[in-house]
C-alpha cells in the first residue's frame, strides 16, 4: 500500500510540473496588463516601468517563470500584485474556510445523494421513483450561481433573518468589534460570545451555500447510486440473502449497499476538486471569504501570483482527489488491492 | 477627512478599468471618484425631526455597509483602490477639510487652522495647529506632511500620486518654515482649488515612515496592517474579504468626534445579495442602487435612496487612427445618426423618471461652472447625416443598403466591454440606428480589463466605453495631442488639434476662475465641433441607506463624507453595544 502511494505520487510530480508551466504560459498569453489596476492618467512612463521592476515584469518570460519554479521549490508563492501580502499567507486565509464549505458539501452530496438513490433503487419505477428522477434531473443541470441567487432571495421571504452572505452574522460581528474596541481603550468588553452561539452562527452560514453547491452533484450521486443498486440487487448473493430471510431493510443496507457505493465513491474523489473550484462562483455570491473569491479577483485583476498560486493548488488537489478515491475504492471493495 | 483629492490625477477615471478589482459585473458598484450630488432625492430627514438636533444621548449606534471588495491599504502615498481610500480618509489627518457646496468646493481648517496663498497665488503656506499627535503620541508636525510629499515624489516608491508634485517648484518643492509652518512652491498660480488637492494629501507619520523599505512601501505594515493616523476613526480589526471596523476615536482633535459608535464595511461582492441583505436589515447602507430597483427599494419602507448627482459618462469613442473616422464629418455624421435621446428614454428612464442627461463634454454637468444647460448639440437628423456621409463619398452604389466608397462597405466593429447590461443593451440600439443611414456596425464584447488595454493601445475601430466624473478640470489626460516625450494612453481616440492643445496648456495655468471658466466652454465648443467622441449621456447614482441615520448629506467629493454629522435618535438605535 504505502509503495502503491509513494509511486502515485511520483507519478502526479511531473504532471503537476506540466500543469504548473502551462498554467504560467497561459496567464502570460491572456491580455491585459496587470499594472492597469496601478495605471493612472498622468503616470510618466518610466513610473510604470518602475513598477514593472518592482512586480519583476520586466524580465523576459522564461526568466519569470523559471524564477518562479524556484521560488515554488522552497513553497514560496510569491506577492499577490494588488495587495502586496504573501499568497501563501491569503491562502492559509481562504483556504480552512473553502475547506469547511466544501466538507460539509460533501457530507450533503454523499447523505443526500446516496440515500435519495437507494430510495428510487428500491422503488423502481414507481411513481415516488419518476418524481425523484425527474427532480434530481432538474437539480442536477442546475447551475450553481443560479440556484444561490434564488436560495437568497426565498430565505429573504421565508426567513428573514437566516443569513446570506459570509461567515460571520451581524450581532457577531458587532459585539467582535465591540470586544475589539473595549481591549484597544485598555477597558473590560460589555458584551461576550458564547461557544454555541458562534458555534450555531457559522452552522446557520454554512447552509445556504453547501446547499447552492451540492444539490447538483448531490442530484448526480443518487443517479449513480440508483443505476448501482439497481444492478447489485440483481446479483445471487442478494437473492440468497434474501432467501436466507434477512430482513429487505437489512439486505439493502448491509448487501447490497456496499457494493452500489463503489461507483459512487470514484465520483466523490474526483467531487473535491471540483467543489474547491466550482465554489468560485457560489462564494463570491454568499460572499464567503474562500479560495473561489481568491481566483475569481485575481483573474480580474491579473494578479499572476495569486493565479498561478491558486491554480497549482487546484491542480495539486485533483490529484490527491484522484489518489483518495483510489484508495476508499480498496477500502469499501475487497477485490482491490493496491501493492 | 479629506475628501476624495487622491482621485485627481484622474480626473476621470475610466469605468471598465475601475470595475475590474471589485470583480463586480454590474461595472459600477467599485467605481471611486468623486461625484456631484445636488439634494437627496425623497426628503432628506425624517418625518417629524426637522427642528431636532442630536444630543449628547443620541451618540451610539452602528453602521453596517456593503462593499464590493476588500480594501487594498491605508497609506495615502500608495493606496489606489475605492474602498481603502474611502476609509484612509476617515482615518488618516489632512490639512484641510474640504466641502462641495453649490457646485464649488471649499477648503475649511482641519489640522491646519488656517492656510494662504501668496498674491501671485504661486505660494501655499499650512499653518498647523500645534497640540496634534498620531495615535502612537508622536506630536503631528510640519515634517510629517514634508516627508510624505517626499516620498510621493521618490520614484522608487511609484506613488499614483506623483503627478500632484508636476506643477511644483522642482528645486524646492516645499519648505519647512518651522515644526508647524509649510509652504508649498509651485512654478505658477492655477485654479486654487487644485492647488489645495495637490498640496493636500493626508499626512502620513514620519517617524515611522523612515524606517520603511521606500521601494517595499506597498507591502509595510503601516499600509496594510496597521495604521496609523489621527482622524475621526481609527481602524479596529480588519479581516481579509470578511468585513473592516473603524471606531469612533475620541481621542480625535481636529474635528468634532462621530456620533456613530462604528461602521463595518462588510465586503458583498454580488449586488444582488448586497440588496436582499439590505431589505431583511443586514447590512444598512449600499453604495450604488440600479434604478430598476428604486421602485422595489421605497416599497420596503425602511430605506431611503440618496442621489449622488451625474457620475457616470458614456460615449462612442471613434479612433481616428482609423482611415474611416478620419474626417470629421464622418464622425458627425455618425452622432447625427444616433437618437441619443431615444437611448435616455429606453435605458435611463424608469418608472416615468429619468435619471439621465444628454452629455457634450467629458465635465460633469455637476460642475456648474462651466456647465453650459444652453450648449448647442447635434441634432438627430438621419437625413442630414446621409447627406454629410453623401458629401464624402459614402453612398450606397451597388445599392446593397450599405453605404461604399471605392468598393469598400461603411463596415467597422463597435466594441464595449462585457458585464454591464446597460451598455450591451445600448450598442444594439445604436447598430439599428446606424443601419438605418446604410452604416454597418458589427458589435463585439471584451472582458474589461482587456478592453481597456486595446482602449490605450488605440486597437479598435469605434469602442463604447465611459469615464465616472472628476472634480478638478483636466482634460488634458484625454484630449491633449500625443508627443514622443508624452504618450498620452487615455486619449484613446489619437485626437490631435493645436488649438485644443493650447487652450488646456492656458486653462490649467489660469488662477482667475472666471477666465478659467471661459477657456472651458470654449474647449467644449471646438472638441464638440471635432466629435472625437459621440458623447451620449451622463447618468446618476444613488445610493440606499437605512432611514434611522438623520443629518445625511449626500456629498460629490464621498459617500462617507461628513460621516461624522451622521447620527441615530436614540430610541431607534439598533446596536446597543
Amino acid at each position: 500500500m504505502l509503495t502503491y502511494l509513494f509511486r502515485r505520487l511520483l507519478v502526479s510530480l511531473p504532471l503537476l510540473l506540466l500543469i504548473a508551466l502551462e498554467l504560467n504560459l497561459l496567464v502570460h498569453m491572456v491580455p491585459g496588463d496587470p499594472t492597469a489596476v496601478f495605471i493612472d492618467p498622468r503616470f510618466p512612463p518610466e513610473y510604470i516601468e518602475q513598477i514593472k521592476v518592482s512586480l519583476g515584469l520586466d524580465r523576459p518570460l522564461h526568466v519569470q517563470i523559471a524564477k518562479w519554479f524556484a521560488n515554488i521549490l522552497q513553497l514560496d508563492f510569491g506577492i499577490s500584485f494588488f495587495h502586496q501580502r504573501p499568497v501563501s499567507e491569503m491562502i492559509l486565509d481562504a483556504l480552512p474556510n473553502t475547506l469547511l464549505l466544501s466538507a460539509v458539501s460533501m457530507v450533503l452530496i454523499f447523505l443526500l445523494g446516496t440515500s435519495v438513490g437507494i430510495y428510487s433503487a428500491v422503488r423502481q419505477y414507481s411513481w415516488k421513483d419518476q418524481v425523484v428522477t425527474v427532480s434530481s434531473l432538474f437539480f442536477y443541470s442546475m447551475p450553481s450561481f443560479w440556484l444561490s441567487l434564488m436560495l437568497i432571495l426565498l430565505a429573504a421571504v421565508v426567513a428573514p433573518h437566516w443569513p446570506s452572505s459570509g461567515m460571520v452574522g451581524e450581532t457577531i460581528m458587532l459585539k467582535e468589534a465591540a470586544i475589539a474596541e473595549a481591549l484597544q481603550m485598555g477597558e473590560a468588553p460589555e458584551v461576550t460570545i458564547g461557544f454555541f452561539e458562534r458555534l450555531f452562527d457559522l452552522l446557520q452560514h454554512l447552509l445556504l451555500p453547501a446547499i447552492a453547491l451540492g444539490v447538483a452533484p448531490a442530484a448526480g450521486v443518487a443517479r449513480y447510486t440508483r443505476s448501482a443498486m439497481l444492478e447489485v440487487v440483481r446479483q445471487d448473493y442478494i437473492r440468497t440473502a434474501r432467501a436466507k430471510g434477512v430482513p429487505g431493510r437489512r439486505v439493502i443496507v448491509k448487501h447490497a449497499l456496499r457494493n452500489a457505493l463503489i461507483p459512487v465513491i470514484t465520483l466523490l474523489g474526483l467531487y473535491l476538486p471540483f467543489l474547491i473550484s466550482g465554489a468560485v462562483l457560489v462564494e463570491t455570491i454568499f460572499a464567503w471569504p474562500g479560495m473561489g473569491r481568491l481566483i475569481v479577483e485575481g483573474v480580474f485583476q491579473r494578479d499572476y501570483p495569486v493565479i498561478l498560486g491558486t491554480g497549482l493548488l487546484l491542480a495539486v488537489m485533483v490529484v490527491i482527489g484522484n489518489l483518495v478515491a483510489d484508495i476508499l475504492y480498496s477500502a469499501v471493495d475487497p477485490r482491490i488491492r493496491y501493492g | 477627512m479629506t475628501p476624495r483629492f487622491r482621485v485627481l490625477p484622474a480626473l476621470l477615471l475610466p469605468v471598465a478599468l475601475l470595475m475590474a478589482p471589485a470583480c463586480s459585473d454590474k461595472g459600477e458598484e467599485a467605481t471611486p471618484g468623486p461625484a456631484a450630488a445636488s439634494k437627496p432625492a425623497p426628503s432628506g430627514r425624517g418625518s417629524g425631526d426637522e427642528v431636532r438636533r442630536p444630543h449628547w444621548e443620541d451618540r451610539g449606534d452602528s453602521l453596517v455597509v456593503a462593499v464590493s471588495a476588500d480594501a487594498d491599504g491605508f497609506l495615502p502615498i500608495v493606496n489606489q483602490q475605492a474602498t481603502g481610500g474611502a476609509i484612509m480618509d476617515l482615518i488618516m489627518p489632512s490639512m484641510t477639510d474640504s466641502a462641495f457646496e453649490d457646485g464649488h468646493l471649499k477648503a475649511l481648517p482641519s489640522v491646519a487652522e488656517r492656510f494662504e496663498f501668496s498674491a501671485d497665488k504661486k505660494h501655499l503656506t499650512y499653518y498647523m495647529r500645534k497640540d496634534l499627535a498620531w495615535t502612537d503620541g508622536e506630536p503631528i508636525t510640519a515634517h510629517d506632511m514634508a516627508f510624505t510629499y517626499e516620498l510621493v515624489r521618490d520614484p522608487v516608491v511609484a506613488s499614483p500620486r506623483r503627478p500632484f508634485t508636476d506643477n511644483m517648484d522642482p528645486e524646492e518643492p516645499w519648505t519647512v518654515l518651522d515644526d508647524y509652518t509649510i509652504r508649498f512652491n509651485f512654478r505658477f498660480g492655477y485654479n486654487t482649488e487644485t492647488m489645495l488637492a495637490h498640496a493636500g494629501l493626508n499626512l502620513c507619520p514620519k517617524h515611522l515612515l523612515i524606517h520603511e523599505d521606500r521601494a517595499k512601501l506597498r507591502s509595510s505594515p503601516l499600509h496594510i496592517r496597521k495604521p496609523v493616523g489621527h482622524g475621526p476613526f481609527v481602524l479596529t480589526s480588519w479581516k481579509r474579504n470578511q468585513e473592516i471596523v473603524i471606531s469612533r476615536n475620541s481621542r480625535c482633535k481636529v474635528k468634532p468626534v462621530p456620533y456613530l459608535k462604528r461602521v463595518i464595511f462588510k465586503i458583498i461582492p454580488e449586488y444582488e445579495t448586497q440588496l436582499t441583505e439590505l431589505e431583511t436589515g443586514k447590512i444598512d447602507m449600499m453604495e450604488t442602487i440600479q434604478e430598476k430597483d428604486f421602485k422595489k427599494v421605497r416599497a420596503w419602507g425602511h430605506i431611503k435612496l440618496y442621489k449622488r448627482g451625474y457620475r457616470f459618462l458614456d460615449y462612442i469613442a471613434w479612433n481616428e487612427q482609423k482611415p474611416l473616422f478620419k474626417d470629421r464629418r464622418v464622425r458627425r455624421a455618425l452622432t447625427m445618426a444616433i437618437d441619443i435621446k431615444k437611448l435616455i428614454r429606453t435605458l435611463l428612464t424608469f418608472d416615468g423618471k429619468t435619471f439621465g442627461i444628454q452629455a457634450y463634454s467629458t465635465f460633469t454637468p455637476e460642475l456648474k461652472d462651466y456647465y453650459d444647460p444652453s450648449f448647442e448639440l447635434l441634432p438627430y437628423d438621419p437625413e442630414k447625416a446621409r447627406a454629410l456621409l453623401a458629401e464624402v463619398g459614402w453612398e450606397d452604389h451597388d445599392g446593397d443598403g450599405v453605404l461604399d466608397k471605392d468598393g469598400k462597405p461603411f463596415a467597422f466593429t463597435l466594441v464595449t466591454n462585457t458585464g454591464n447590461p446597460r451598455r450591451a443593451e445600448a450598442v444594439v440600439l445604436i447598430e439599428r440606428d446606424l443601419e438605418k443611414i446604410g452604416v454597418k456596425a458589427n458589435l463585439d464584447y471584451r472582458e474589461a480589463v482587456t478592453f481597456f488595454d486595446e482602449l490605450r493601445n488605440k486597437n479598435y475601430e469605434a469602442a463604447l466605453s465611459g469615464w465616472s466624473a472628476g472634480l478638478f478640470p483636466d482634460p488634458s489626460d484625454i484630449w491633449m495631442s500625443e508627443t514622443k516625450e508624452k504618450p498620452r494612453p487615455f486619449n484613446f481616440t489619437a485626437y490631435s488639434n493645436p488649438e485644443v492643445d493650447a487652450i488646456i496648456e492656458k486653462g490649467l495655468r489660469e488662477p482667475d476662475p472666471e477666465k478659467e471658466a471661459a477657456l472651458w466652454r470654449r474647449l467644449h465648443r471646438i472638441i464638440y465641433d471635432d466629435q472625437p467622441y459621440t458623447f451620449l449621456y451622463w447618468k446618476t447614482v444613488h445610493f440606499g441607506l437605512h432611514k434611522r441615520f438623520r443629518d445625511v448629506k449626500p456629498n460629490v467629493l464621498s459617500v462617507f463624507y461628513r460621516i461624522r454629522d451622521w447620527w441615530v435618535p436614540k430610541a431607534e438605535h439598533k446596536v446597543k453595544f
